[in-house]
């Protein structure tokens, strides 16, 4: 097979599903993108956005890959031990896709630094798995009016959600703030042990909820129908085995929610306590807080406080 | 069996010694059996027991489960009444120190109640049914003078059946709560969901502290009620204890259910055998204090589930899911259709609704009471009827009620799923 010259390969690997998308191309070559996170969910969805075309790509990560990432990263090899995972996701997508522009950020985010370094993004993605900073990042978010999307893996099970308020509900009508704040009070000293749990991944999930929010992405920047707006995406083949409900990872990923939230996916027959729903992928209807403290009607709002 | 006993085999060995060469009744349990201390030599021994009951103790009450060495009249003992929800009343009498240790105990799986619980003096306050407290709580013109423990508790006035409860009251109870300046709260939470729905419509928000919840399962409709008028900064833990036993479970600042298994011998037992992790079973629980009156496979008669996962809290006694009475479960041609606390789940945390009751009648017929708050909207409840319609199976009658008023039980408890199937189940010896 004859192979292209590089510009032709470049061009190939940028436009989604070859030509059918041509008109799509420059927009997401030039649509700055802000992954925060270069773990197991963020290291394959930034391999997923650069297969799509995302031209200019920010990875965010100040760990280093450990024995313990090894059975849960595309990326890397055993070569990255020790590496920043933010570097490693950037040397290796640059082999994989070199057209693509991938941006390693080694710092630790934090409030005081978020605005900066998520920049002009034109979309955010959070696979972070520190709560605490899940919520710097959606207050960033909301303020710079930029969609948003979730995602977290823990075992079988994955989520994704996307949000964009007004239009859509926050991360904070989902995901409760002052239950993280309630915690570390509550645990004292003991706090250490929370904040060190090591949940256990399964790679057969990991590009499930990235999928789900790479796909909403591509449709929001690209203006088509039905982004899944509103909508939380929730994937789990451990409740087979039954009993998961009270384990570790099933916990870190639903222990904070709302109960805003937690009543709405009642109402559609879904509890999260118990019973659950009876599919493997549930599409449950969300909607913004009205006592949401970031996007509710109480909310301080801009300007509020003159 | 939780830990296949571990490090409380030996003492649990030792209780039945101690039980046996103290305590009438045991000894007599016993040697019914033809067994003696020395025949429980490995932890699979432990079943060949015959499981004692709430009958045992109150037929045997006083002399005869009074460990030697103690009578009533001993003043380092405390009286634990039961509420006497099954229709006859309980009487417990224990070291006062035993019930501290236990509770301390359980308490270490929310290291920031412990810590409080820990100091003194510590002002409380007690809001629950008249027949769990020991003071007489349900006389209008008690004053706080006659309702104030030595251990700087107030127990604040109610009537027995709750929701007849009148205004005097009330703003009496907002009067001493602001008197009294409690920093921690000991509560029913249906009990202090009518009181915050009294507080909140006179724009009253109590002195902020930990609330442990008790004496009755706490639903999410009560927890929300609670939250709200408290604010979220509160520490809200719920607590699992028996007035037989004092505390034995509570819920961590992640929101698992921990048991304690240092002071008690625990097991769950399904069809006559250990439960296995996730599946419905029967608490058995054996004291391990030397104490007045040592429980010895005791029968709670309550259905839990265990679990042999880790919390995300990191403690590590096990996580439990309390299903709720047995003769309180929702049952149809025999088998169990819904427990309580699977009710609960469906119902949920509606900001419309401020109580609710579910009541089988008999086989088929299911009423749902529920009161409605300002919030309530047309068919809001829909979703409620169409799960629990789902859950009972076909041929189940559910007939939904709007109501302005539910009675508490004859024991003044407020048990939110009721069930005279159940009930006929449970004296017909109707085991998990």
């Amino acid at each position: 097979m004859e192979k292209p010259d590089k510009k032709s390969m470049d061009d190939i690997r940028l436009s989604p599903a070859g030509k059918m998308w041509e008109a799509s191309r420059e927009k997401l070559k030039n649509t700055p993108v802000f992954v925060a996170g270069a773990g197991s969910g963020g290291s394959t969805l930034v391999l997923q956005l650069a297969l799509l075309g995302f031209g200019a790509i920010k990875v965010c990560d100040s760990g280093k890959i450990d024995l313990s990432d090894l059975n849960n990263r595309f990326l890397p090899g055993d070569e990255h031990l020790g590496m920043n995972k933010a570097l490693s996701t950037e040397s290796t997508v640059n082999k994989v896709c070199p057209g693509v522009k991938v941006g390693a950020c080694t710092q630790k985010l934090d409030r005081s630094n978020v605005f900066d370094l998520v920049g002009d993004a034109g979309f955010l993605f959070d696979t972070f798995d520190n709560p605490g900073d899940r919520f710097i990042l959606s207050e960033c978010a909301v303020a710079k009016g930029i969609p948003h999307a979730i995602i977290s893996t823990s075992g079988m099970d994955a989520y994704a959600a996307v949000f964009h308020p007004p239009k859509t509900a926050c991360y904070h009508c989902i995901f409760d703030k002052k239950k993280l704040e309630i915690i570390i009070s509550g645990l004292g000293e003991k706090v250490k042990n929370y904040r060190e749990n090591k949940l256990p991944l399964v790679s057969g999930s990991l590009s499930i909820g990235t999928s789900i929010a790479v796909n909403a992405a591509l449709k929001i920047l690209l203006d088509f129908n039905n982004p899944g707006y509103n909508r939380f995406y929730y994937f789990s083949q451990d409740r087979t085995g039954g009993n998961v409900d009270h384990t570790a990872g099933y916990k870190a990923m639903t222990h904070l929610f709302t109960d805003h939230f937690r009543q709405l996916c009642r109402e559609q027959g879904f509890d999260w306590n118990m019973n659950r729903g009876r599919k493997y992928l549930e599409e449950l209807t969300i909607a913004a807080d009205p006592d949401c403290p970031l996007c509710g009607e109480k909310a301080v709002k801009k300007g509020d406080k003159q | 069996m939780i830990d296949d006993f571990g490090d409380n085999f030996e003492a649990a060995r030792k209780e039945i010694t101690y039980a046996y060469e103290n305590v009438r009744f045991f000894r007599k349990h016993m040697d019914e059996a033809k067994l003696s201390p020395e025949d429980i030599r490995t932890p699979g021994d432990f079943g060949r027991i015959p499981p004692t009951e709430k009958k045992h103790y109150r037929k045997n009450f006083p002399l005869d489960v009074l460990a030697k060495g103690y009578t009533l009249k001993d003043d380092r003992l405390t009286r634990f009444p039961s509420a006497g929800t099954t229709g006859e009343r309980l009487m417990t009498v224990e070291l006062g120190l035993v019930y501290m240790k236990r509770a301390i105990e359980t308490m270490s799986v929310y290291p920031l109640i412990h810590t409080i619980f820990n100091r003194q003096p510590l002002n409380q306050v007690r809001y629950a049914p008249p027949n769990c407290s020991d003071v007489e709580c349900a006389n209008p013109y008690s004053t706080m003078q006659d309702r104030l423990l030595r251990d700087g508790t107030l127990v604040l006035a109610v009537y027995h059946d709750l929701l007849t409860t009148p205004e005097v009251i009330l703003k009496q109870n907002i009067e001493e709560v602001e008197k009294h300046q409690p920093q921690m709260y000991f509560i029913d939470s249906t009990h202090l969901a009518f009181l915050m729905r009294y507080m909140r419509k006179h724009g009253y928000t109590p002195p902020n502290g930990p609330l442990l919840s008790s004496y009755t399962p706490c639903t999410d409709v009560s927890r929300r009620q609670i939250l709200e008028n408290f604010g979220r900064d509160v520490h809200f833990s719920e607590v699992v204890a028996m007035s037989e036993m004092g505390y034995m479970a509570m819920e961590c600042p992640v929101g698992g259910l921990h048991i304690n298994t240092k002071s008690y011998h625990l097991e769950f037992i399904c069809n006559g055998r250990p439960a296995e992790p996730g599946e419905m079973a029967e608490l058995y629980i054996t004291t391990l204090d030397n104490g007045c009156i040592p429980h010895l496979r005791y029968r709670t008669g309550d259905v839990y589930r265990f679990f042999d996962s880790q919390c995300l809290c990191g403690h590590n006694f096990p996580l439990i899911r309390i299903e709720g009475r047995l003769r309180n479960f929702l049952f149809r041609n025999g088998e169990i259709v819904l427990t309580p606390k699977e009710l609960d789940g469906i119902v949920g945390a509606p900001r419309w609704m401020d109580m609710y009751k579910m009541k089988q009648t008999d086989e088929n017929d299911f009423l749902f009471n529920f009161i409605p708050n300002e919030k309530y909207e047309e068919n809001n409840e829909k979703y409620i009827r169409d799960e629990l319609l789902l859950k009972l199976g076909p041929g189940a009658d559910l007939v939904m009620e709007k109501v302005d008023y539910i009675p508490t039980e004859r024991s003044g408890k407020f048990l939110a799923c009721v069930s005279s199937e159940g009930e006929k189940m449970y004296s017909k010896g109707f085991c998990l």
